[in-house]
């Protein structure tokens, strides 16, 4: 990886690139942008890097280099799709991704968020974590981030170089919708509770809005006083709401990278939101988005062969 | 001063002795999920040994959503109506299990609110605050991203509460700080024995133990001179590039305390509210000629960071920052408080 990022620093004129270093702790990782090749040099890889970096590309000074996993490169399709870069301004490091871990989540008795914790390592199977001189083995899959464990493409499917074996899917995927059937199983009225009930605890600190690679409006209607659509003050509906409007706005573009979810200090399950959409997409039109960045947006297209006459209309 | 004496209660009581205290009072803690300070139900499960709700108690004082005052338009103009803090009739709350850093932090946050500090009392934060007794548990262990031990304000063996608890094993240390504190262990009866030197040992051991772990060296009394020099410096670009300028650092920082202040009207009533804001926000500072004075993640950093290190303390002689840790915990993307204070004051 650092071979290939300084490559591109002094073959390919990026003017940064944009990877991980490593935190206060070595299984803390956080984006680094390295400008020399002393910079580059502490580019570091590991199941930690959950962050997608796709976020940063469109205010990143051009060109510029980017280390993405499968889902971070979906995100980068629909912003090329979308024309907010272009491709021949963006130099993709591929990372074929084993998933993520959730270090957080690491059980058992939440050691992993403590300091006591003297020790990470993923091995193949396994998670280890050493903590108070003991230690504590971890299957890996279920030590990974739930948005990995359903995730259709690990490997970049858009790069320019890939800097490891493709890998392939793992075998959860068909339990990608699970959980949106629970909830679509649900009364419509303890449906709307559920979620009021989730939204009690957001306090609006657009975590989930900031970290969405494909939230990159300059003034998000959400923040807009005059005329204002959502209130100010966090309030179960008007958190629900704001969330709606990113769920619609999200509607043939998210990729459902997952941080959203990630990121919500709150630990509101804002994944299903976007899958719900994600699966009436996928059932209706057989689109998945974030796969082909030669295709129009999900919204700018229409089939001649429609059922729905006021599009066939306009052949 | 007359030294309150200290006293030590058997851990299987203590579950007694807040019951007791929940005939007066609304007994708030920890609630199970981790989130926030919430009414007790079972008072068995209310003084969690370690870890630390995501948000806050300053929620408790400054909630994240405020009404002010009610208005309507009537036969005689506009009628406005208070809305008080908290009704008349409520039981008033109690905080229990309150780690040292927002123990602190509540008295840092007594000091912005107060008359003494900007000439005008808050009357919706005394109203809320005054008369809440504070009961403080040091934490067993130190969850990752804690530096409480580098905190000016903080004081582990003797944290700023009523009273302040400390786990010795299988009892707590009880120090009775304030009248209120004493009543609160009188209230207690015969479940409170006097402490002895050895407990007092035992109390100081402990506290030393949890600095030990959480002191990083960091110099947060000393960043305040360091950056008078840094306000110009590239650092501030350099340090802030990842930051997505969302509200987690500042709205889960026990002793932010900025807010906003909207209006909601239906036709001819509404109400008036408060809720949190946060200069990390791209309008905190947008002014309505369209003029926005922070641009930019570099100055916005500079501001959250200089108010708590240098224009706080330089008003009030306090470092606003208690090392809880939740800044660093939560950031979606790894920054660090810690390794940005680093890098201030290394800087040349």
């Amino acid at each position: 990886m650092k071979e290939e990022a300084k490559r591109a620093l002094t073959e390919r004129g990026a003017a940064c690139v944009i990877g991980f270093r490593q935190g206060r702790k070595p299984w803390r990782v956080t984006p680094h942008f390295a400008t020399t090749p002393e910079q580059v040099d502490r580019l570091v890889w590991s199941a930690a890097c959950a962050a997608n970096l796709a976020t940063y590309v469109i205010a990143a000074p051009k060109p510029v280099a980017v280390v993405l996993k499968g889902c971070d490169a979906r995100a980068l399709v629909t912003l090329l799709q979308e024309h907010q870069v272009e491709r021949d301004q963006v130099h993709i490091i591929g990372v074929p991704c084993g998933g993520m871990i959730d270090v957080d989540a690491l059980e058992p008795a939440n050691s992993a968020t403590w300091e006591s914790v003297t020790g990470l390592e993923d091995a193949a199977g396994e998670v280890v974590v050493t903590a108070r001189g003991k230690e504590y083995r971890v299957p890996r899959e279920q030590a990974l981030l739930a948005r990995c464990r359903t995730c259709a493409a690990p490997t970049p499917g858009l790069y320019d170089v890939l800097i490891a074996e493709a890998v392939a899917p793992g075998s959860a995927e068909n339990e990608r919708y699970s959980r949106v059937a629970e909830i679509e199983a649900m009364d419509p009225l303890a449906r709307r509770q559920y979620w009021l009930e989730q939204f009690e605890r957001c306090v609006r600190c657009n975590a989930c809005r900031n970290v969405c690679p494909l939230c990159y409006c300059r003034e998000c209607v959400c923040d807009l006083r005059e005329p204002r659509f959502v209130a100010r003050q966090p309030n179960a509906e008007d958190n629900l709401l704001f969330q709606c409007v990113r769920a619609w706005h999200a509607a043939g573009r998210c990729i459902d990278c997952g941080e959203c979810e990630r990121a919500c200090p709150m630990g509101i399950p804002l994944r299903e939101l976007g899958r719900k959409l994600e699966k009436e997409l996928r059932d209706l039109f057989g689109y998945e988005a974030g796969m082909d960045a030669e295709a129009p947006p999900f919204l700018a297209q229409f089939a001649a062969s429609d059922e729905d006459k006021s599009v066939a209309g306009h052949e | 001063m007359i030294r309150m004496p200290d006293y030590v209660i058997a851990k299987d009581k203590a579950a007694q002795w807040l019951a007791k205290l929940g005939e007066r009072y609304a007994v708030c803690a920890p609630a199970a999920d981790g989130i926030s300070f919430e009414r007790v139900s079972d008072y068995g499960a209310a003084l969690p040994p370690a870890g630390n709700t995501r948000r806050p108690p300053k929620e408790m004082f400054l909630p994240a959503s405020q009404t002010l005052f009610r208005f309507r338009e009537g036969e005689q103009g506009v009628e406005v109506t208070a809305q008080p803090a908290q009704s008349a009739s409520a039981q008033p709350r109690l905080l229990a299990g309150v780690r040292p850093c927002d123990a602190a932090a509540l008295r840092l946050l007594d000091t912005v609110f107060s008359e003494a500090y900007s000439g005008y009392e808050d009357p919706y934060y005394r109203a809320a605050r005054s008369g809440i007794p504070v009961i403080s548990l040091l934490c067993a262990e130190p969850l990752e991203g804690c530096f409480c031990g580098d905190a000016p304000a903080v004081d582990l063996a003797s944290p700023a509460a009523d009273v302040a608890l400390t786990d010795l094993g299988d009892r707590y240390f009880a120090e009775a700080k304030s009248d209120t504190g004493q009543a609160l262990v009188g209230a207690g009866g015969d479940l409170f024995s006097p402490a002895s030197d050895a407990d007092r040992a035992a109390r100081d051991q402990a506290a030393a133990g949890l600095r030990q772990l959480t002191t990083e060296g960091l110099p947060l009394a000393e960043m305040r001179e360091k950056l008078r020099g840094l306000h110009q410096s590239p650092l501030w670009r350099e340090l802030s590039q990842k930051c997505l300028r969302c509200g987690v650092c500042s709205f889960l920082c026990p002793t932010c305390h900025c807010f906003d202040i909207q209006d909601e009207a239906f036709g001819t009533q509404g109400y008036r509210y408060r809720c949190w804001d946060t200069c990390q926000f791209t309008d905190f500072t947008l002014m309505t000629s369209g003029e926005n004075p922070r641009r930019d993640s570099a100055e916005r950093l500079k501001q959250r960071i200089c108010h708590k290190l240098e224009y706080l303390p330089d008003r009030t002689e306090m470092v606003y920052c208690v090392g809880c840790g939740r800044c660093v915990r939560l950031c979606p993307v790894g920054m660090d408080v810690r390794e940005t204070i680093e890098e201030l004051a290394g800087a040349p």
